[in-house]
Formats: C-alpha cells, sequence, structure tokens
C-alpha cells in the first residue's frame, strides 16, 4: 500500500468504515510508515476542531415556517398544466426571465440572443425525446444548454431536439409581470428530471397529452441544466408563473441533469 | 416512529398543524446543519427554512419506508448545497479593497469571533476552521459536515446525498485532506506540523 491509497483509508478508520481487510491493510503500513502515522493524528486532529455543540434553533425558525406554509398555494394538479399554456405567449420569455435571475452565470448564458432560441415551426418530430445536444459546452459553469424541439407531427409524442431551427428573439424581454398582468396567461413550465429511469415515460406522456390537443402547441423547447439551476429557476419564478414542477425535483442532488420543457402555445 | 408516520401521512395531505409537528421535532438537527453548512445564524436561518418549506411542498413524494429524517436531510443538504454554489458564483473574484469605505465596510461585518470557551480547541480557533470548512467544495463540506458533526454513517450520508458509498468515502477522505493542509497554512501548532518523514516523502502526502 503506497501512502495515496492509505489516505482514504486513514479516514474509514477515523469513522470505523473499513473493511477488516482494509482495516489490517492500513494497520500494516502505519507500522512502517511514520508520515501516515502523523497524518492520521492530523485528521483526528481536524474533526476534534471542527466539532461544536449543538444550538437551539431560534423561535422565529418553526414560526416562519408556518407562516410561509400558511401562504402555500395548494399543490396543483399534473394534469393540467397544459392547458394554462394555451392561452399565449413566448417560451422563450419565460426562460430567460429565469435565467436572468440566476446569479453569476457567465454573461452569454444569460444573453437571450446566445442562449435562448425559439422554434420556427412545424416540421415533423421525429421519434427522438430529448438528447444530449452535440455541441453542448462541458463545463458546469456554461450553465442551461439550449434545445429547441418541434411538436410538430399531430400524431406522434415526441419531439425532435436536433434539427430544429434557431431563431434570436429580437426584443428585450419586459418583466414576466408586466407581460402577463393576468396569470392564467402566463406560459407553463415544465421540469423533468432525465435521470429518472421514469422520466422519458412521463416526458412522452406530458407530450401526448399535448398532442391531444395539437392545435394549441406550436413548440416545445427543452433546456438541459443540472438540478440546483432548475430549483433556483424555479423558486426565482414561482411567483411569476405557473410551474408544473415534479415532486424529486426536490430531492434531486445538485448535479442530477433536469430539463426543463417549455411549450408554447401557437398564437 | 408510527406517530411520526402517521404525522407525515397526515402532513402529506395538507394538514398544517401535524407538519408543524414535525418541524419542531427536526427543527434542531436541520438548524445545526444548516449552521455548520453556512457558518452563520442568519444564512442558516433562511435555509432551515427553505428545507422545511421544500418538505412541505415534497411531501406528496415521500416514499413511506425511507426515514423521513434521512429525506429531510437531504432536501437540507440540497439547499445548502445550492446556496453554497450560488455563493461560490457570487464570488468569482477573491475579495479584494479597493477603497478604504470598502475596507470599513468589510470590517464592520459582524465579528463571527467565537466565545472564549470554543477556542484553540486543538490549536485552532472557529474562525480558522470556518474559514476551512469555507474552501471546501460544498459536496465536499457537506459529506464531512453529516460525518463529523452529525455523525452519520457513511451508508446514510451516501442516502442523503445521493451517492455511492464509495464516494462518501473518498469525499470525505479529501475532505479531511483538505482541511489539514487548509489549516496548516493558517499555522496551528499541533496537527498538520510536517515530520522529517513527511518531508523526505515529498508530496506523496499532497493529493
Amino acid at each position: 500500500m503506497n501512502c495515496e491509497e492509505a489516505m482514504e483509508l486513514l479516514s474509514g478508520s477515523i469513522d470505523g468504515e473499513n473493511t477488516p481487510e482494509e482495516e489490517r491493510r492500513l494497520q500494516a503500513h502505519l507500522a512502517e510508515c511514520p508520515a501516515c502515522r502523523a497524518l492520521l493524528e492530523a485528521y483526528r486532529a481536524v474533526d476534534a476542531a471542527m466539532v461544536l455543540p449543538d444550538v437551539e434553533p431560534p423561535a422565529s425558525l418553526c414560526d416562519g415556517v408556518m407562516a410561509a406554509v400558511a401562504r402555500e398555494p395548494r399543490r396543483r394538479g399534473h394534469r393540467r398544466w397544459f392547458r394554462y399554456g394555451a392561452a399565449a405567449a413566448a417560451a422563450a420569455l419565460l426562460l430567460v426571465v429565469g435565467l436572468t435571475y440566476l446569479p453569476g452565470l457567465p454573461a452569454e448564458t444569460t444573453d437571450p440572443t446566445a442562449r435562448v432560441a425559439t422554434v420556427e415551426t412545424a416540421d415533423a418530430a421525429s421519434n427522438a425525446v430529448a438528447a444530449e445536444p452535440e455541441d453542448a459546452p462541458a463545463s458546469d459553469d456554461a450553465g442551461i444548454q439550449v434545445q429547441t424541439a418541434d411538436a410538430g407531427d399531430e400524431t406522434d409524442a415526441a419531439v425532435n431536439p436536433s434539427a430544429a431551427q434557431f431563431s434570436t428573439p429580437e426584443a428585450q424581454f419586459p418583466a414576466a409581470d408586466a407581460a402577463f398582468p393576468d396569470a392564467a396567461d402566463r406560459p407553463a413550465l415544465l421540469v423533468e428530471l432525465l435521470d429518472d429511469p421514469e422520466a422519458p415515460a412521463a416526458e412522452a406522456t406530458a407530450l401526448a397529452q399535448l398532442t391531444a390537443e395539437p392545435t394549441a402547441i406550436a413548440t416545445a423547447v427543452v433546456y438541459e441544466s443540472d438540478a440546483a439551476t432548475v430549483r433556483q429557476i424555479v423558486t426565482d419564478c414561482q411567483d411569476l408563473y405557473r410551474l408544473i414542477v415534479p415532486d424529486d425535483l426536490t430531492e434531486a442532488a445538485a448535479d442530477d441533469p433536469c430539463a426543463i420543457l417549455v411549450v408554447t402555445p401557437e398564437e | 416512529m408510527a406517530a411520526e408516520q402517521e404525522l407525515v401521512r397526515r402532513a402529506a395531505a395538507g394538514d398544517a398543524d401535524a407538519f408543524e409537528q414535525l418541524v419542531r421535532a427536526y427543527q434542531k438537527q436541520v438548524y445545526n446543519l444548516t449552521l455548520r453548512m453556512s457558518g452563520n445564524p442568519e444564512d442558516a436561518l433562511d435555509l432551515s427554512q427553505e428545507a422545511f418549506l421544500r418538505a412541505w411542498r415534497g411531501l406528496g413524494a415521500y416514499r413511506f419506508g425511507a426515514s423521513f429524517s434521512t429525506w429531510l436531510y437531504r432536501l437540507t443538504s440540497n439547499v445548502c448545497i445550492d446556496f453554497l454554489r450560488r455563493q461560490q458564483r457570487e464570488k468569482v473574484v477573491p475579495l479584494q479593497f479597493t477603497d478604504d469605505e470598502e475596507k470599513e465596510r468589510e470590517l464592520a461585518l459582524p465579528d463571527p469571533a467565537p466565545g472564549p470557551e470554543e477556542q484553540l480547541m486543538a490549536g485552532w480557533d472557529r474562525r480558522q476552521v470556518q474559514a476551512a470548512l469555507e474552501e471546501l467544495e460544498p459536496e465536499y463540506r457537506a459529506a464531512l459536515t453529516l460525518r463529523v458533526l452529525q455523525e452519520r454513517s457513511y451508508a446514510e450520508i451516501a442516502e442523503i446525498l445521493g451517492i455511492r458509498e464509495g464516494t462518501v468515502k473518498s469525499r470525505i477522505a479529501r475532505a479531511r485532506e483538505k482541511m489539514r493542509a487548509a489549516l496548516q497554512k493558517t499555522g496551528n501548532k499541533s496537527a498538520g506540523k510536517p515530520s522529517k518523514e513527511t518531508r523526505k516523502g515529498g508530496f506523496r502526502h499532497e493529493l
């Protein structure tokens, strides 16, 4: 065993999480390696320095939570989501408003001309449901990756993300509530996790619902990101839009891949 | 436990009183986790409230059989990690003073200095430890905090963070190593002091 291997086992040893075999090998290494013995003591000291007695939470914690709970709207049903979308307006707007709220994203990410695309129209869709964009940057900091998709074929509950044409919105985007003074007119947002084995089916179901009323839908746009970013969008936008969010978004790890599906009704 | 499951069931059905009982039962654990993750009581209060609010919203998805506390910890960890990531994105450049006014403002920030009883544990004071913690990636901080301060097993941490146990093990190991390296830099007297052997061993320990 070398020292690099030993490091993980040193930590595991402190936590009592090594297997007996790992522990045996570690002890054999420690017997002949003073450096790792010193490291073990250092890690113990780090732990000791971190430990603090628990403190009592302020009374305002519970009161604040319950006040917020009282303000919460009733949970919204998944079934109704596309009906809200049938009222009007640009899907791109919704996402841009969401994105501009995101602190610290690189400027290019929040630049609507660079990042937000609307779909020209209704070429027939293929059978592919949202796939990885080929030219997507690998960096986390790139934030949102954009795909567009047509939901053109009225009998096919699928979108084709790769063949879409991008066009850039020309105008500045006004505040959402100014654009949609009547909350019922605001577009819908469906947030869906990609790593859930159930998700593709759920997505297909959602699109099937769309195609049940095909004339109401002009485009579907899929944005890919991670759960942390999408939660941020949801937090920022929940007062502005009707958001349909699967419950498991709450539980997803921060970097779980996550997609936002925006459906734009036909004007 | 049966009583708790009943509370969870009622809360999931929209019973705010039942939910309040759950909040009261878990607020100390949740608050202390957010406090260790964020490092200050103001953020900890906000983060705790956000975690409980997400719990209220997400109760529909809670699966009976999984421990409620593990599920709640998962939400809380997510809230903290999201928060820390956002914070990291915001401080792209290290804080630098450009004028006296800013310097004053910075110095006027609340002093997180500990009371005397907390000082000099193991040779470091609270501020040094907190500063070292804040240098850790949020995911590493979460794993180490859950282990050292909350005394969760690797299996529980894996469930809370939604990662494999092997990943938990390596994250905690690396977090300890980063803490040690950071604290060593701040000039502690006891731990991390390079012995002759580590010096001879060169950077084998610089992982």
